[in-house]
């Protein structure tokens, strides 16, 4: 800056670039994502050890108006996402919902049934509910939703359209036999909002406003949910008049504000860490609890590239994983070792023959059949922020360890998200993991997602799996009326997907979550929601 | 003097184009699609091509980088908008305001108890030098810089909030929750800063003119307050400022731990989801506290001692 022409010429070209035209408005762009937004998946989970308890003696317990529960992620997502606020709030509800054994069971819905082949569902809604702000739930509003859910979030994939057919009445039309309509609907698949919750564009907050036992009152960015009860809930109402969910990011933080007594429960998926369940089970005033989630973590390989396009070296891989040894030294037991491809909790589709196995004799034999006494290096890359939330490092590892008798020298590559997900797109990886929930019992979704050619893991994350057969019994399956061959199909699928690994099951997972001794009546569901239209405290 | 403070307003001004185009180019370099992550996000199916160009169209990611840079910078600099968050969908200045309180009261409680605790300590050390007391606050200072702050942070709160419970471990919402965060980060920094001041009023000292105060039979104490510690503010001033400017700038590892929303968390947030926007937005930011603190710390000299107006005006203009 020490010649003044410098300056000038400096000023002179910073003018020039502010003065020419720029055609694109921003504002309008993002009106437009807007529009576009999608919304969240969400996990299941079937609950184990429910801490259901009454508290002794005969008088009349005091009970506390509010009840804080520590989260270790975000769940209002205003219009970023289509329902705008998590399942696990209870300010929404589906209209139809998993019970135990995951299958579908009426909730805002009253009644279902179909035509013969299943290519027509006739549902019947509730009569009498209406939604936060005086709106009544009625069989437009319900097509509406689920229109937007098609459009948005998870396409019905024989969906031919839908129509009203009174006030609470309406019909899907397929193209083809769906017996697994009813399981695409569950949950988040059929949230229901009154057509207000859409009419807030512009909003800085808008508001969600569904038909559950809760409102919502208020979001302190990155802080804090405020929802209060609903005192006109149709069904039975809660006990609690305020839950506050407070968002902890970190882990520890997060168990100290427990122990100190900030909060009253942490119960949300992977908010309490493994090794954090001895604190917790030490500590008197506290109860740990178990809960068996829907989530599997998988290994999967690049299936098109050398050496890994090689069936009999994936083969090997899988044989040398001690999934036991996996989950007793990184997850300190909390996980089901994964011996079915699919969660063990989908236990009506599970095929127990189809069963990944550990024998490293078998695994050493077999890659010395394609390596020979050669010795090769493979790449191993690690989501940073997977590898946060799971032990995924230290599996990693143990894997590594395993592989070097195979002949196999793995580098293990641990990058941040975005460069994991460039990096899994071109072709830069041989193994990565990742987890993956299913949205409900039925296999449907998995089988798509992951072995379907255009499938989203498939073809996203580059495993280029593509088997005729199972294209031709996939097919098969989604549109087979009959349960029990239905399920053949299924029995096939895995037997296949074992037999030739594009991927692998590691573990199944199991959740911790807590609550202070006052908490009673706190569970986690099927679908990983929490009790709160039963949970209540004693004051203190 | 004016005209040299205008010219550092104006020089500071350069300095904040220069680094708000330096953000540009490298938020852009950063690895992933940004069109492909806020097309697919929390997708189940991969988003369909034709919205992935939709998107990239209409978020100007289609193209070139200077492009792109000019009518970033043509809304700033007209209609102050920073554009909207890919991930939340709200103005950027929204998302900036909302985490910009927690951080600016955080640095600057932080930045004062520092000075109260760092600032008597560093001068006793310096005129006592080498005996018992200096070796003994020094060693303290090393030990309070050494130990991570995170780890500060979570004993703290172990001991105060989960042990004692005498102190709130989460949130702002009072001044007890201020408590162990401007504690856990002001001892951390105050290692450091304590070690400045020492240093500075070290040098100073072994100044012939300082001996020959000394010599001259001065009192103690007007030697070391008026001759030692004012030309030692220089260099003082020049790293506490600075300390500041990292301080309100927000401290991610303070804000994650103890649960803030603060601009530091937004920062990480905001790369991991790649939310341009944001980013750029808080490297404006920060970009601007530094260049104030820039243009404050000339001022400061030049308020401390007029012989800078000459040098400065010297080094403007030759």
């Amino acid at each position: 800056m020490k010649h003044p022409r410098f300056q000038i010429l400096i000023l002179a070209l910073i003018g020039l670039l502010l003065l020419t035209g720029c055609s694109t408005s921003v504002e309008e762009s993002t009106q437009a994502a807007v529009a576009e937004s999608p919304v969240v998946e969400e996990t299941a989970v079937e609950p184990t050890n429910a801490p259901i308890d009454e508290p002794a003696g005969n008088s009349e317990p005091s009970y506390a108006e509010e009840i804080i529960i520590g989260i270790g992620r975000n769940l209002y997502y205003g219009q970023s996402q289509w329902h705008m606020i998590h399942g696990s709030l209870h300010v929404w509800e589906p209209l139809l919902y998993p019970d135990e054994n995951l299958n579908p069971q009426p909730y805002l819905a009253e009644s279902w049934e179909s035509n013969e082949d299943l290519t027509a569902w006739t549902f019947k809604l509730k009569k009498g509910i209406s939604f936060h702000d005086g709106s009544p739930l009625t069989a437009e509003v319900a097509v509406d939703n689920l229109m937007e859910i098609h459009e948005n979030y998870t396409p019905l994939p024989t969906l031919d359209h839908m129509e009203v057919v009174d006030e609470s009445t309406f019909i899907i039309y397929l193209t083809e036999s769906t017996p697994a309509l009813p399981d695409l609907l569950v949950y988040f698949q059929s949230a229901m909002l009154s057509p207000g919750t859409r009419d807030q564009e512009g909003t800085d907050q808008p508001v969600p406003y569904g038909t559950g036992p809760f409102q919502f009152v208020e979001y302190v960015d990155g802080e804090r949910i405020v929802l209060e009860r609903n005192e006109n809930y149709w069904g039975e109402p809660p006990k609690v008049e305020r839950i506050i969910y407070r968002y902890i990011p970190d882990a520890i933080t997060r168990l100290q504000a427990l122990q100190s007594g900030e909060i009253d429960a942490i119960a949300d998926v992977g908010s309490i860490i493994p090794s954090q369940s001895e604190i917790v089970e030490s500590d008197e005033n506290l109860n740990l609890f178990t809960v068996d989630v829907l989530t599997t973590h998988y290994l999967f390989f690049n299936n098109d590239k050398t050496p890994f396009d090689n069936q009999i070296l994936r083969q090997a891989v899988s044989l040398a994983i001690d999934r036991e040894l996996i989950v007793n030294e990184t997850v300190y037991g909390y996980g089901v070792p994964g011996t079915s491809l699919i969660t063990q909790l989908a236990e009506k589709w599970v095929n127990p023959a189809a069963s990944p196995a550990y024998d490293l004799a078998e695994a050493k034999a077999l890659a010395q059949s394609v390596l020979g006494d050669e010795r090769i290096q493979v790449t191993f890359v690690l989501h940073s922020g997977l590898a946060n939330r799971w032990p995924y490092g230290e599996i990693a590892q143990i894997i590594q360890f395993a592989l070097v008798d195979l002949g196999i020298d793995v580098e293990i590559q641990t990058v941040e998200g975005g460069t994991w997900n460039e990096m899994l797109a071109n072709d830069e990886y041989d193994i990565s993991m990742r987890p993956y929930t299913m949205s409900s019992g039925d296999p449907d979704d998995f089988m798509t997602y992951w072995a379907r050619p255009e499938g989203i893991f498939n073809s996203k994350y580059s495993i280029s799996y593509d088997d005729d057969q199972i294209e031709v019994l996939i097919n098969q399956a989604v549109s087979e009326v009959d349960l029990a061959t239905r399920k053949a199909y299924y029995d096939d699928i895995q037997a296949i997907l074992i037999e030739q690994t594009p991927f692998t099951p590691i573990y199944h997972e199991v959740t911790l979550y807590a609550a202070k001794d006052t908490v009673f009546n706190l569970t986690l569901d099927a679908v990983f929601r929490p009790s709160l239209n039963t949970v209540y405290k004693l004051a203190e | 003097m004016l005209q040299i403070i205008i010219r550092k307003v104006i020089l500071g001004l350069f300095y904040l184009f220069v680094i708000s185009m330096v953000a540009f180019v490298m938020v852009r370099q950063m690895p992933g699609d940004p069109a492909v992550l806020i097309a697919n996000q929390d997708r189940k199916t991969e988003a369909p091509p034709e919205l992935v160009e939709r998107i990239r169209h209409e978020y100007g990611f289609d193209r070139g980088m200077v492009e792109q840079y000019r009518c970033w910078l043509q809304r700033v600099i007209f209609d102050g908008d920073l554009g909207y968050s890919t991930r939340t969908k709200r103005p950027v200045l929204a998302e900036i305001q909302s985490s910009l309180p927690a951080s600016l009261r955080l640095g600057l409680i932080t930045f004062g108890l520092t000075l109260i605790i760092s600032f008597p300590l560093g001068l006793l050390a310096g005129v006592t030098n080498n005996k018992i007391l200096d070796l003994w606050i020094q060693s303290m200072a090393w030990i309070n810089y050494s130990v991570p702050v995170f780890l500060l942070a979570v004993l703290l709160i172990w001991f105060f909030a989960v042990d004692l419970r005498l102190l709130p471990a989460i949130g702002h919402e009072t001044g007890r929750h201020y408590v162990l965060p401007v504690a856990a980060l002001s001892v951390h920094l105050s290692g450091w800063t304590t070690q400045v001041i020492r240093t500075s009023i070290r040098e100073i000292s072994e100044k012939p003119y300082i001996q020959f105060a000394h010599a001259k039979g001065l009192k103690q104490i007007r030697v070391i307050l008026i001759h030692t510690l004012k030309p030692a503010l220089f260099p003082i001033s020049t790293a506490l400022l600075i300390q500041l400017g990292n301080l309100v700038s927000g401290s991610f590892i303070i804000e994650t731990i103890f649960a803030w929303n603060g601009i530091g968390r937004l920062l990480v947030d905001s790369i991991m989801a790649r939310d341009f926007p944001i980013i750029q937005g808080i490297l404006l930011y920060t970009g601007g506290i530094f260049a104030l603190i820039n243009i404050l710390i000339d001022s400061l000299y030049l308020f401390l001692d007029p012989t800078t107006v000459e040098k400065m005006g010297r080094g403007r203009t030759s």
